[in-house]
């Protein structure tokens, strides 16, 4: 009796079949399965569908009667319980090469390190996240350096000291093990260049380390789309260019900007000017005259000067029930005179400044 | 008695002797052994037992195509599975006269 077809609770008993047979070599498999198909097609159709046998029951008596084993695990378990077996066998070799006493000075040493361990690791990854992502934004939010890597440093050093990753859940899975390895090796693959960023460039890269202490670190200073702002001109409501506005944010934290700038585009340094409030120096009032430096010592050279605004003027504005300020004193257009003193008309800007402060706050 | 136990020590035995006869699929075998009195075997001893001869050299296969339905894998008896065969006729016909002779003796 020949079929022509293949019945679907036919196809269905044969995988479950091939499904018990998974630790057999590809050869011994097909082997046994071969012709099973046709053969369980003509035993349905002779006898019908409830002559099908129970496909375990079938499978056992196959491997017995083919002298094969009898089932073993499948092979992914037999794979993820060696490998689980090898991390349990690695971490008792250590603990036992820590415990025997005969190596006590650098076990003791190398477990007193973790916690620098995880430091490092946690700077890794924040090059890492930097490196991929750049300066630019990530789901929208800034990245922001110093903050990631306070995070990562937590993140490390909770997993590290086991608390947000318990033990026993470690122990089950595998797969997060693997994962766990992997990460580490690549954190210690990644320390060179971690120390390159850290300490060549630690100014492009802003961590905060070796930063004057009067200056904040980068992480707090104005950006905008995710870029450093190397200056800030303002104009009034009717389109004029203000010099000496000092700005601050809704907590009256004065907003500042990197007294030291790289330009990316033409690779030149800028040192900014501040002003002074006596001898106090401001970086949170605009414009602040810039000065280059010279490429090779990185001293300032020439003399610091405001950069004529990037537009003479803007177009007017109003809004509605609001009178905005009215400029006090000098005209505006001669304010670009402010370029060759750049000091003592940051001074009298300054108190000007002080003056219309509270009114400027309250403009949109 | 159970007779799948004795069963187990005469599939070999069987299964090479109604290949012998003439060359067969699975469940042609297995057909056949029912037909001639074997109604116990199972399809998968069969099968398994079929499997285990072939790789033993005793049985060789080919794989006949069919323009509609599955495959059929087809066996066959090699010089060696003929020889096996012989002998182990000879020591099933030595080995069932001796139990045949000790059950008349226990009988009478």
């Amino acid at each position: 009796m020949n079929t022509v077809h293949i019945p679907p609770q036919v196809q269905q008993f044969v995988a479950a079949v091939r499904d018990r047979l998974t630790d057999l070599s590809q050869d011994e498999r097909e082997e046994l399965i071969g012709g099973l198909e046709a053969d369980m097609s003509d035993l349905v159709a002779e006898r019908g569908e409830a002559a099908l046998p129970d496909p375990a029951v079938y499978a056992a008596e196959l491997r017995a009667a083919a002298g094969f084993a009898a089932e073993a695990q499948p092979r992914p378990n037999r794979l993820r319980t060696s490998l689980a077996d090898r991390f349990d066998g690695a971490a008792l070799t250590w603990r036992r090469w820590v415990e025997t006493g005969v190596h006590a000075g650098l076990p003791a040493l190398l477990e007193s390190l973790r916690p620098l361990w995880w430091v490092l690791r946690a700077l890794s990854a924040t090059v890492l996240v930097v490196e991929i992502f750049g300066s630019q934004s990530l789901y929208g939010i800034t990245v922001n350096r110093a903050l990631l890597a306070a995070a990562l440093i937590l993140l490390s050093v909770q997993l590290g000291r086991g608390v947000w990753w318990p033990a026993t859940v470690l122990q089950r899975s595998v797969s997060l093990r693997v994962v766990l390895l992997a990460l580490n090796v690549l954190a210690l693959a990644l320390l060179p260049v971690m120390f390159a960023r850290l300490f060549s460039a630690h100014d492009a890269y802003g961590y905060g380390y070796g930063e004057p202490v009067s200056y904040p670190d980068s992480s707090s200073l104005l950006t905008f789309r995710g870029q450093p702002i190397r200056n800030i001109y303002a104009y009034d409501a009717k389109g004029q260019p203000l010099t000496g506005i000092q700005l601050v944010d809704e907590d009256g934290a004065r907003l500042m900007v990197e007294p030291d700038q790289y330009d990316d585009d033409s690779g030149v340094e800028r040192l900014l000017t501040p002003w002074m409030n006596g001898r106090t120096e401001l970086y949170s009032v605009f414009p602040l005259p810039e000065q280059p430096k010279d490429q090779q010592t990185g001293d300032p050279t020439g003399t610091a000067g405001l950069q004529p605004p990037p537009f003479a003027s803007l177009p007017p504005v109003t809004l509605a029930g609001v009178t905005p300020s009215e400029l006090v004193g000098a005209p505006s257009p001669e304010q670009n005179a402010a370029k060759k003193a750049a000091r003592k008309a940051a001074q009298k800007a300054a108190q000007k400044a002080d003056q219309r402060q509270k009114a400027r706050q309250r403009q949109p | 008695m159970d007779t799948t136990q004795l069963l187990k020590g005469v599939l070999d035995l069987t299964v090479l002797a109604v290949v012998d006869d003439e060359d067969g699929y699975g469940y042609d075998i297995v057909r056949r052994l029912r037909e001639r009195g074997l109604e116990d075997v199972g399809d998968a001893s069969v099968y398994g037992t079929l499997r285990r001869l072939y790789a033993a050299g005793a049985l060789t296969s080919y794989v006949v195509a069919s323009e509609t339905g599955p495959h059929r894998k087809y066996y066959g008896i090699t010089p060696t599975g003929r020889t096996q065969l012989k002998q182990q006729s000879d020591d099933w016909t030595s080995f069932s006269t001796t139990v045949t002779t000790i059950l008349s003796g226990a009988a009478s």
